[in-house]
């Protein structure tokens, strides 16, 4: 399997400019289709890098591979790849997912606290959490990180195929995936009732306990 | 005044009519236009699979050769039309594809058929068998 993908990385090299550009939309478009098996999503993009090579050395168009409509054509492979299977390897990646994003989120929420408590003086040393606030706003980050990274796919997949100027891609991916996510965050952990019983922990802490949970992404990344 | 307002309320109602049927017409022929398209396109698909079929019972090809073999019996379709079959027919477990080292030397992905292909191949042939007669028979009337 990687050797395929590596195989296929190399190959790409040899594409010119135009057949270039189709063939990694294509290749990205299928590549993105996460519930389908890896293995035959791999080989059928081998198969049709091959065949592009080859027309290319005749001298032909991609046009007569893909059909007027690339997209289409993607979708007809898309379709008839055969699901993947639900396995150990995909689980451990959730947890992996799961992990990752909560350490990073830990650790700079630390980093960041700690830097204005020493840097700048700010009075509190130490923070007040509410666990029944906390679990709620860990879940519901969670359900947004998942959507955001639904929605970035999707996106991609939407402008496969097109010629998107960078300006618009600049301003609909800085406000939909930046600050509509963020915004959310933030009001978020403003609005949210405080309730559960408070714990209070020394902010320093909070750098530490990312740094497990990051850890723990890595061993979940190991397993898979 | 009241009589105007009718008037009015009348000819709302048939223009309002008009166009619902307009769009109910239009989506219809719509519709007919793409069940059309798709018998089309789903005859000719199974017709396109049996002659895959029948090209990898003869010999093991690798996606491209399969390409020309088609055309080489003057089969014109899109050359890109065999990957999404391929697909198929090894989802169907009819054929089975392994990656091996070509003679020229990179990897390449050569069909061969299974039992269950044979089988298919078989029916396949008799159906066509079965449908050959009688539709040449049928167009040739209609020339007379």
């Amino acid at each position: 399997m990687e050797s395929l993908i590596v195989e296929n990385n190399e190959k790409r090299r040899l594409l010119n400019k135009e057949n270039k550009k189709i063939y990694e939309d294509m290749l990205m478009y299928v590549r993105l289709s996460y519930n389908k098996s890896v293995a035959e999503t791999e080989e059928v993009l081998m198969e049709l890098l091959d065949h592009l090579l080859i027309l290319q050395q005749e001298g032909r168009v991609a046009s007569e591979l893909f059909g007027d409509n690339p997209k289409q054509y993607a979708n007809e492979i898309v379709g008839e790849l055969p699901q993947k299977m639900l396995s150990k390897k995909m689980i451990m990646q959730f947890f992996m997912g799961v992990f990752y994003f909560l350490g990073v989120a830990i650790f700079l929420n630390g980093l960041v606290s700690t830097v204005c408590h020493y840097g700048f003086g700010l009075p509190e040393s130490n923070q007040t959490y509410y666990v029944g606030t906390l679990a709620i706003n860990t879940l519901l980050s969670l359900g947004i990180a998942f959507i955001l990274v639904y929605a970035v796919i999707r996106y991609i997949c939407w402008a496969c195929f097109k010629d998107v100027t960078k300006i618009f891609e600049l301003l609909f991916t800085g406000i939909v995936f930046g600050a509509l996510p963020f915004g959310i965050f933030l009001a978020l952990f403003y609005f949210m009732p405080s309730f559960g019983p408070p714990i209070t922990i020394e902010l320093y802490w909070l750098i530490l306990i990312g740094i497990c949970f990051y850890l723990l992404g890595s061993l979940f990344k190991r397993k898979a | 005044m009241l009589k105007k307002r009718k008037a009015y309320i009348i000819q709302l109602y048939c223009v309002t009519r008009y166009w619902i049927l307009f769009f109910k017409n239009f989506s219809n022929l719509q519709y007919k236009v793409g069940e059309e398209m798709a018998i089309r396109s789903q005859l000719l698909k199974g017709i396109l699979e049996g002659c895959i079929l029948a090209i990898i019972s003869k010999e093991t090809v690798y996606g491209y050769e399969l390409a020309m073999k088609l055309q080489d019996h003057a089969l014109d379709v899109s050359e890109g039309s065999i990957y999404p079959i391929l697909l198929r027919l090894q989802k169907e477990k009819l054929i089975q594809g392994e990656m091996r080292k070509s003679p020229s030397g990179p990897n390449r992905k050569y069909y061969t058929l299974t039992d269950a292909g044979e089988e298919s191949l078989e029916t396949f042939r008799k159906n066509w068998e079965y449908l050959k007669k009688p539709v040449d028979q049928l167009l040739d009337e209609e020339d007379v």
